[in-house]
């Protein structure tokens, strides 16, 4: 599966990355019950996993994301938005499973599955065999398969 | 599998009117980024329609008071309501029947009295989108299509009163 955009800049993302950082770390806290509805906070594990996502996306020159915020299931959302208005929200799951929804106005909005280890090698770089999530100067959403 | 949602009744309760694809259905959105961004192209954001933990039997909309159904709250009444709830409630959306018709979505009036030891106030247009569930959203299966209900939904919504 290959999405390719037309080349435009980079993002309207007002964040910088050391704020996306921040705000990964910060996953922390959201204790039990963060939305005083029930919601469970985000397992350590997972915080490890987005922050390593974001280490790899940076490696790769991705515009930094607009958002990073966890679901009421203790997942984390981290959303890109760009100038277009395309909107993608890639929802990290345990695992390593990366569910990305991408939003385009009069699209219907497409699903996608990907894995952590479709993006990186075992030694945590991109690996130059599995092409990254995003390639930054083009818009190529890019999978293994 | 994702588990189905309860089922709603073949017939409304005795004194509960059907859902007219033609009214509107209001839904309160958090200022913050995860629902509703003023700094964005398109403010309203998926997790506006995303359902949290309280949401197993469906996702929470009002029906707008309307010159046949003057029972039900206005914005401004149900903007107040969220407000006294969650604080940071501050704004309205809203999306026709029709519109949840196409996308598949059915709606289940289910009217809400007032409960004066909860301090739960009526809103008699109460209904829920049972298939957009919690219940659901923790199957891959009901996540995915929870997920791209919520992405339309985004983008056919309108704003009934923005926050701020």
């Amino acid at each position: 599966m290959n999405l390719t955009m037309n080349r435009e800049p980079l993002s309207v993302s007002i964040r910088q990355w050391e704020v996306a950082f921040d705000d990964a770390r910060d996953l922390d806290t959201y204790l039990a019950n963060w939305d005083g509805e029930g919601a469970d906070p985000v397992p350590l594990a997972l915080i490890e996993t987005t922050l390593r996502l974001l280490e790899i996306w940076k490696s790769q020159d991705h515009p930094a994301p607009a958002d990073i915020y966890p679901l009421a299931d203790g997942t984390v959302m981290v959303e890109f938005h760009y100038v277009s208005g395309v909107v993608d929200s890639a929802n990290i799951r345990t695992g390593g499973r990366i569910e990305i929804v991408r939003r385009e106005l009069g699209t219907k909005p497409t699903f996608t599955v990907i894995h952590l280890s479709d993006l990186a090698d075992d030694a945590g770089d991109a690996s130059p065999s599995n092409p990254p999530l995003f390639i930054s100067d083009e818009f190529t959403f890019s999978l293994a398969t | 599998m994702p588990t189905e949602p309860e089922e709603p009744p073949a017939m409304p309760a005795p004194g509960v009117t059907a859902v007219n694809t033609k009214e509107l259905l209001m839904r309160g959105v958090l200022n913050q980024p995860k629902q509703y961004d003023s700094r964005r192209q398109v403010p309203l954001q998926e997790g506006a329609f995303l359902p949290r933990k309280v949401d197993n039997t469906g996702l929470s909309v009002s029906r707008r008071q309307s010159d046949t159904h003057p029972e039900f709250l206005t914005p401004e009444q149900l903007k107040t309501r969220c407000r006294a709830h969650r604080p940071e409630t501050s704004g309205v959306i809203q999306v026709s029947g029709k519109q949840l018709e196409e996308l598949g979505l059915r709606i289940q009036p289910d009217p809400v009295e007032a409960n004066a030891e909860t301090g739960i106030l009526a809103d008699p247009g109460h209904s829920l989108l049972p298939d957009i569930n919690f219940v659901d959203f923790a199957t891959d299966i009901g996540r995915e299509r929870i997920r791209v209900w919520a992405a339309q939904l985004v983008e056919i919504a309108q704003v009934a009163i923005a926050p701020g």
